[in-house]
């Protein structure tokens, strides 16, 4: 039970290894895929769009982008209660404009390829239009950065619980960990260095994770797999 | 000087592969020639037969890997290429052999003028000085005829037109006095009367400094016109070498001779559409005028010009024809397609289909004439969605127009779709990727036949295939045409292959029509100067014709 030592109050660091986990996971999955759906979405609208709507959502993803996160974080979090719903939500919204100028971006080229002309001149409408034809094209570039960004959300969110504003013990997540073990780095390296490792290889395996998911999901590169993994069938 | 029996470059049992997934593939199988100063070597082939990478090998700029070279060498004035130092071999490039590619914005860097980039040269390999180089570089301006050098010398590349482009890179290639010149595709992406300014200028630049060129091209009509001798290539062997003459008078090898007989527009004329006078024509187009403002100041706003990309075009289309338009690149003929398609609005004109013009129909309206028109793009790579199958790709016009067809026939009705352009069962769960330039071709032209539609616009459908490949899909459009009544508008640049499928024919230039009439017509009597310069520009791959134009820019056999 404590092959991996105790912390301050001699509670067993796998127990509470383990038990983060599922706050940390849950938290960390649950706002890069609201940023990702919600900032994907407006970009791809953003992008599409031709009338002021486009222009209108890049400002918002500009005001987003002009404060600091932390900040932002740290006001909303004050004023409402923090809890885990609201911690997802701040943290959800303050990484969004990545999703949104990317997703643009990708929309703006895709959208004069052939195909998509193709599809109009069939009469596609425009739901078709994005949803068939340019949404999974984009879709790859947005799964990476979300997995980059993964990393990211668990760290945003260890210094909002380090500063008593995010989840709140008893409860426990890998980066309140990180935080509270920062304290002892001198004679207990190990309460700051083994959550802080374990969010690294989670964000590795993620990374993996998503390379392969981008390779299995487009059939240029599908190839790749069943030449060297037969058994992964 | 050297002797001029001794070959400048002698190349023996050349052979590359590249690393694949699967294996080693075998891009080029051994190949041997010589290349003599003052002669023109046409290498011959379709994609994949090597043609290219064999140059690249000999240049040093195989990708590697996963490119290698397997065995053979390739001397260049007695000195192997393939076993000198990496240091010893880039001082050769360029100093006695140079290469001219297809696409000239690429390979010139959009940053520096043009000057510049050719002075630069001067700079690294004779260390002149910049005032010096700049002079130089004015020189080869002048020499490969750009207009106004010395003031042109200060633009850069995206100023200039795709021909005069072109004809920098050659002023590069040029700039030390290569004693070869390996020109791949050089005239590919330019319009046809361009194409006959920059062989010509090729030929004579040729012939002022005695090197040996080496023109890699796909297109017979070019080798042709300015090669001396020929190399013909197929998957990655040499199929056929000679004299052009020869060859082309007389192949001998079963692929060259389809290669010969793929070359279009020779047959005879199609008999025209006998209903054609009395009948109401499906589509009338009136007055189709599409103009772009230019503004020139980054200050400004007001609008300093107007390009007049389409200005006034009216033409008839009848049941079961087809109307080509030719034009070159900026005429507007494909203007005039993004305005059938509704991809390009008009600024005014009408274009009716039966009786409704489909510039001022609602939406709905448009979405049920929409089933009535069909397009076929040029670029099959481009015009298929790579994450969808061949079965969703062909399904799809039924599933944004519901009523056509019941679900559970789908499969039923994509099957005989393939089977009629001429495909197999086995490719219905395929992905775009897994296909040729020529089978993709035929999944989008199945795709624009899935609606049964009445009329199928043509956007330079076949341009961007082989010779043979495109000899079958112009085979394909005319059986389909004549199995399903269709009416095409057929929108090319190359003038055989709108001979060879057209029953009219539209001349454009500037947005505006410049000739029509029956192709007999316009190919035997062209009156237009426009139209006479057009068809003189483009290469003819027949002896005898192609003999007297040879002896025009004073080539000799």
């Amino acid at each position: 039970m404590y092959i991996l030592g105790a912390d301050a109050l001699g509670r067993s660091m796998v127990a509470r290894l383990i038990v983060a986990s599922q706050n940390t996971m849950a938290i960390a999955a649950s706002a890069v895929a609201f940023s990702m759906i919600v900032g994907g979405t407006l970009g791809l609208i953003s992008g599409y769009s031709r009338s002021w709507i486009s222009g209108a959502i890049m400002r918002f993803a500009d005001i987003i982008m002009s404060f600091p996160s932390l900040l932002i974080a740290v006001v909303i979090l004050y004023i409402f209660e923090p809890g885990v719903f609201n911690l997802v939500l701040v943290l959800g919204v303050t990484r969004m404009p990545i999703y949104m100028r990317t997703a643009r971006a990708e929309v703006l080229e895709i959208r004069e390829r052939l195909f998509v002309s193709a599809a109009y001149v069939m009469g596609a409408s425009k739901f078709r239009l994005i949803g068939r034809h340019i949404a999974p094209l984009v879709l790859p570039t947005l799964t990476t950065i979300a997995t980059l960004d993964f990393a990211f959300v668990m760290l945003g969110e260890s210094a909002l619980s380090f500063l008593g504003i995010g989840i709140q013990p008893p409860e426990i997540t890998w980066g309140l960990m990180v935080a509270q073990g920062r304290n002892y780095l001198q004679s207990a390296w190990w309460l700051a260095f083994l959550p802080g490792l374990f969010i690294m290889f989670s964000t590795l395996s993620l990374n993996l994770l998503s390379g392969w998911v981008r390779i299995a999901l487009d059939p240029v590169q599908r190839w790749r797999l069943e030449v060297n993994g037969g058994n992964n069938e | 000087m050297s002797d001029p029996k001794v070959p400048v470059l002698s190349v023996r049992d050349l052979a590359v592969a590249f690393h694949t997934g699967s294996g080693e593939f075998d891009a080029v199988k051994s190949i041997s020639f010589d290349l003599h100063r003052g002669e023109t070597l046409a290498i011959l082939g379709e994609s994949g037969s090597g043609k290219s990478v064999s140059s690249s090998a000999i240049m040093g700029i195989l990708d590697s890997p996963p490119g290698f070279i397997r065995g053979g060498t390739a001397y260049l004035d007695g000195e192997n290429l393939f076993e000198m130092s990496q240091t010893a071999r880039r001082n050769l490039m360029g100093d006695k052999i140079a290469m001219i590619f297809q696409d000239t914005l690429a390979h010139l860097n959009p940053v520096y003028s043009i000057g510049w980039q050719i002075s630069e040269c001067f700079k690294v390999h004779r260390g002149f000085s910049t005032k010096e180089a700049w002079g130089r570089a004015v020189d080869l301006l002048e020499k490969v005829q750009m207009p106004n050098a010395a003031t042109r010398a200060h633009d850069y590349p995206h100023q200039f037109s795709g021909g005069q482009r072109q004809r920098i890179m050659i002023a590069m290639a040029l700039a030390l006095e290569p004693e070869i010149l390996i020109a791949d595709e050089p005239t590919t992406a330019l319009d046809v009367t361009v194409q006959a300014q920059i062989l010509n200028l090729l030929i004579a630049l040729r012939n002022e400094s005695n090197m040996g060129l080496i023109l890699i091209t796909h297109d017979l009509g070019v080798a042709a016109e300015i090669a001396d001798r020929l190399i013909v290539m197929n998957q990655g062997e040499i199929v056929e070498q000679g004299l052009v003459h020869e060859v082309f008078a007389k192949p001998k090898h079963p692929y060259t001779q389809r290669l010969m007989n793929a070359i279009p527009g020779r047959g005879p004329y199609r008999d025209l559409v006998v209903s054609d006078e009395i009948a109401k024509p499906i589509l009338e187009v009136r007055d189709l005028t599409k103009h772009y403002a230019v503004s020139s100041g980054l200050f400004s706003n007001s609008t300093n010009s107007i390009v007049k990309a389409c200005d006034g075009v009216s033409f008839d289309l009848h049941k079961g024809e087809t109307l080509g338009i030719v034009g070159e690149s900026g005429s507007g003929k494909t203007t005039v397609a993004n305005m059938l398609l509704k991809l390009v609005e008009p600024n005014s004109g009408t274009a009716t289909l039966d009786g409704e013009d489909i510039f001022s129909v609602t939406k709905d309206r448009l979405l049920l004439l929409r089933r009535r028109f069909q397009a076929v793009f040029q670029d099959p790579f481009a015009s298929l969605n790579p994450t969808m199958n061949v079965f969703d790709i062909i399904s799809e016009p039924w599933r944004i127009h519901k009523d056509v067809m019941a679900k559970d026939r789908y499969r039923q009705r994509v099957l005989e779709l393939l089977d009629a352009v001429g495909m197999v069962a086995d490719h219905i769960d395929r992905y775009p990727h897994e296909f040729s330039g020529g089978q993709r071709q035929r999944i989008a032209i199945a795709r624009a036949l899935a609606l049964q539609p009445e009329i199928i616009i043509c956007d330079e459908a076949v341009s961007a295939l082989d010779v043979s490949i495109q000899a079958q899909i112009i085979k394909l459009l005319g059986e389909l045409r004549d199995e399903f009544g269709l009416s095409y508008l057929f929108i090319a640049h190359d003038l055989p292959v709108v001979r060879e499928l057209s029953d009219r024919v539209i001349v454009m230039k500037a947005g505006n029509i410049v000739e029509q009439g029956t192709v007999q017509q316009i190919f035997e009597a062209p009156k237009n100067p426009y139209t006479i310069d057009l068809l003189a520009a483009n290469p003819i791959p027949d002896p005898a014709q192609m003999m007297a134009r040879r002896t025009a820019r004073g080539i000799g056999i």
